[in-house]
């Protein structure tokens, strides 16, 4: 087996086609360092189901190299594999079975699986034990799939759209255990959700896809620290606004204009900013992820102008 | 866990999960075996039972195969640490233990219940493996290459549509080519027939090897495997069908060479050339059977031509000299009859034949048979008689005026390829029934005016059994269909008695007529 990457889970070029056609992925590289909790964050149709199906070796790429614990995914043997837990919003469980059965059949599979863990999970999910998983909520199924993924105590744990169909408070609950469990265990976590508020409770990297490419991989604090939200505001109706180069999700209305923008010194840019619209008044602050997250997935721009390293 | 661990954990699961199909499967096979097994009446049809257990035995294997898809992303197995090889041998281990060995059981039941044992039912089993084992394995390449069971579903019905379409496409297009796979000499090479069925089996074998190692669905492998499943279809619904070569047994006196002479009713005629064939016994009682498997033919212009056949003419004894040392009452009609076999030439050829044929030479295979007495039936009506590999009821006996008229069902197993050619077959003259007046010796032959054959499967695909309803009658015999000089009384006293051919010995023969 060949040992490639140092990183957990690492990408490099990572180019998938559905048949011949559509282009899901384009030259995606990804390193999420051990330990990290990392948020994958995209609209619709980005190509972050089809990452996570690649890393979890489900998928083969076209083109380019997908590895999790320095083994290429599509070579993880199944005894690799009892490392790596993948939960997908779709995902498919024995329907027929009930949690007592499916817990029977798949322990075995794991050297590592936990029985005391798995016992305190049934209970905080407050899975149903009577009932076979085909009459399970949404919610419930997604309960039992994380039941499974995280009963083996897996070294990587990929996670798509964990938070579908889950209640708030399990959804609470699922936060603060996975950030216990990944704090405690060492756990490697990649997630990705629409539920953006939920991610940056959790995660300490974040990556924006859209179009199939990376836009945006860096660690939290450097996102919060690069991605200011300007507000600018005059006194009378505001008679020209117009969005500059550099500017992303740029908003006009009355006498105000805002915009989010990336500047290392919030100091230098609110200097530069009341330079430049002296009878206005500018307010600078760090933008939340939302705002970082709309403002690069619709800048369009190219992953090499705004990709910034994660440092590990 | 281990590999092996591992297939016996995923087969158990297996065998839970798909518990309810697998009941019904049983079901249906088990209806199957006790309707075949239960059958004495010839009439009526049970063939629909083995296409009810192949059909169930698909849509089992579908379900079996897609509970843990080779395709879908979405399958549970694939997130797990599970060997793809584990779990497709547990599909097959448990394919092979329940929709393989469940039928293979009711079948190996039924055949016995036909009185056929030993070296005949492994015989007869090793035929229905091969023949149903290619639909196993249609199916688990099927299913291994569709999402769920509805495309399943559509596929196994789409496909024999276009292969019904693209067949009639080919035989439009090519039907003059195609010539040359049907019509070579007896020692022709590979057929398409062959070719396509090999391709058939080893893909289907390959593909969900291929499905479960790599999950690859690129158009590559949906093209190739498409090919693979058309072929694997083709191979299981083309099962030879044309009876087997009797196998060459030595005993059989190679005296009774035959000749050959043109039929005094037609001459050679571009669509049709009938041969009269003759043949002289070697020994008393011997009957004679010759099977035709091909002509050559030189032509007048010198060249050649071949025409296949698989015409059967019975050329010896048609009935034996005495029956438990019964007289008969009617007389023998061996000597006057000169049976003939027909060469028809295939549309290409018709023209060659028109030019003039020089020389005839026909290759075929002679079979020699003794008379025995299988059994003896009263005239009860539903009255039964089973000898191996057949059973024979009573199915009407009407007696008026020194007339018997009676209908006789027989179902039958051939299990040798001698059976075939020897055993009742319709619009054969050989005597297989008769009637005896023990305390009168004397006896009576039973000779059909009517005779309605065909053939129906068991619980499985292979070997078929043969259906006769036979309409027998005291006067056939009878020049003129004359009442037989019968004594008073003489019906009450008489028995139906069966008489089989038993092979004495079979060789290859060869035949040359040369035409003025």
């Amino acid at each position: 087996m060949e040992k490639t990457m140092q990183a957990a889970v690492n990408a490099v070029g990572l180019t998938y086609r559905y048949g011949r056609g559509t282009e899901a992925l384009h030259g995606v590289d990804l390193s999420i360092p051990e330990g990290s909790l990392f948020a994958l964050l995209g609209p619709n149709g980005a190509g972050k189901t089809t990452l996570m199906q690649i890393l979890a070796g489900l998928r083969r790429p076209t083109r380019g190299r997908a590895g999790v614990l320095g083994v290429e995914s599509s070579a993880l043997t199944y005894r690799e594999r009892s490392s790596v837990a993948y939960v997908n919003e779709v995902q498919r469980l024995p329907s027929w079975m009930r949690v007592d059965q499916l817990e029977a059949y798949v322990a075995p599979l794991y050297p590592t699986w936990d029985a005391s863990l798995a016992a305190r999970l049934r209970e905080r999910f407050q899975l149903p034990m009577n009932r076979p998983i085909r009459t399970f909520s949404r919610g419930e199924r997604m309960k039992a799939a994380l039941f499974c993924a995280l009963a083996p105590r897996p070294k990587v744990l990929l996670m798509d759209e964990p938070f579908s169909g889950m209640d708030a408070i399990v959804k609470d609950e699922l936060v603060r255990g996975l950030l216990e469990s990944a704090g405690t265990e060492g756990w490697t976590v990649l997630v990705s959700s629409h539920d953006i508020g939920e991610l940056e409770m959790l995660a300490d990297h974040v990556g924006i896809l859209a179009e199939g490419r990376m836009r945006l991989s860096a660690s939290m604090d450097d996102v919060h620290a690069r991605f200011k939200r300007v507000e600018v505001t005059a006194s009378e109706p505001w008679p020209i606004g117009r969005q500059e180069s550099g500017w992303m999700s740029f908003e006009r209305g009355g006498n105000r204009f805002g915009f989010v923008t990336e500047a290392a010194n919030d100091g230098a840019l609110q200097s530069e900013l009341s330079e430049r619209f002296p009878a206005a008044h500018v307010e600078v602050r760090a933008a939340t992820l939302r705002e970082v997250f709309v403002a690069v997935a619709d800048s369009g721009a190219t992953a090499e102008g705004r990709t910034m390293r994660i440092s590990a | 866990m281990t590999a092996i661990a591992q297939v016996l954990h995923v087969a158990r699961k297996d065998l839970r999960e798909s518990r309810w199909p697998f009941v019904v499967f049983i079901a249906v096979v088990a209806a199957a075996g006790v309707r075949v097994a239960g059958k004495w009446a010839a009439a009526g049809v049970f063939g629909m039972s083995m296409f009810l257990v192949v059909l169930t035995a698909l849509l089992v294997v579908a379900i079996l195969v897609q509970s843990d898809s080779p395709i879908r992303a979405d399958a549970f197995w694939t997130t797990r640490p599970l060997a793809p090889a584990a779990v497709l041998l547990a599909k097959v281990l448990v394919l092979a233990i329940v929709v393989g060995g469940v039928p293979l059981a009711a079948q190996a039941i039924t055949v016995a219940s036909f009185d056929v044992h030993g070296t005949a039912l492994a015989r007869h089993l090793s035929t229905s493996i091969l023949e149903y084992g290619r639909w196993l394995l249609f199916g688990l390449a099927l299913a291994s290459m569709t999402k769920d069971l509805k495309t399943f579903v559509v596929a196994l019905v789409g496909i024999p549509i276009a292969f019904g379409i693209g067949s009639d496409i080919w035989a439009m297009l090519f039907m003059r080519n195609s010539v040359s796979f049907d019509a070579g000499s007896a020692s022709r090479g590979i057929s398409l027939d062959q070719v396509i069925t090999w391709i058939g089996t080893l893909g289907c074998i390959a593909l969900p090897i291929w499905l479960y190692a790599r999950r690859d669905q690129g158009w590559r492998t949906i093209a190739a495997g498409t090919l693979f499943v058309a072929c694997g279809v083709v191979a299981a619904l083309n099962t030879d069908s044309s009876p087997p070569t009797p196998p060459v047994v030595e005993g059989a006196p190679r005296e009774n060479a035959i000749t050959l002479s043109l039929s005094a009713q037609n001459q050679i005629r571009p669509g049709q050339i009938q041969l009269t064939v003759r043949a002289t016994p070697a020994r008393p009682d011997e009957r004679i059977t010759f099977r035709l498997d091909y002509a050559d033919l030189e032509l007048a212009d010198g060249d050649k031509t071949q025409i296949q056949g698989q015409e059967v003419a019975e050329l010896g004894a048609t009935r034996p000299r005495s029956l438990g040392g019964a007289v008969w009452l009617s007389p023998n009609r061996d000597s006057t009859d000169a049976p003939s076999i027909v060469l028809v030439p295939q549309e290409w050829q018709k023209p060659l034949v028109a030019k003039g044929v020089k020389r005839i030479t026909i290759h075929g295979r002679i079979l020699a048979a003794m008379p025995r007495v299988a059994g003896i039936l009263p005239t009860t009506v539903g009255a039964r008689l089973a000898t191996p590999g057949r059973r024979i009821s009573l199915g009407s006996w009407r007696e008026d005026s020194g007339i018997a008229q009676l209908t006789v069902h027989e179902i039958e197993l051939p299990h040798s390829a001698s059976d075939f050619y020897l055993q009742n077959r319709s619009g054969s003259r050989v005597l297989t029934y008769a009637l005896v007046n023990d305390a009168r010796h004397e006896a009576l032959p039973l000779e059909a005016h009517g005779v309605s054959t065909g053939s129906t499967s068991l619980v499985l695909p292979g070997d078929e059994a043969y259906t006769t309803d036979l309409s027998l009658d005291t006067r056939e015999a009878f020049p003129g269909r004359a009442r037989p000089p019968l004594a008073e009384g003489w019906f009450q006293a008489a028995r139906v008695w069966r008489i089989d051919w038993i092979s004495a010995g079979s060789y290859p023969v060869r035949a040359e007529l040369t035409l003025p």
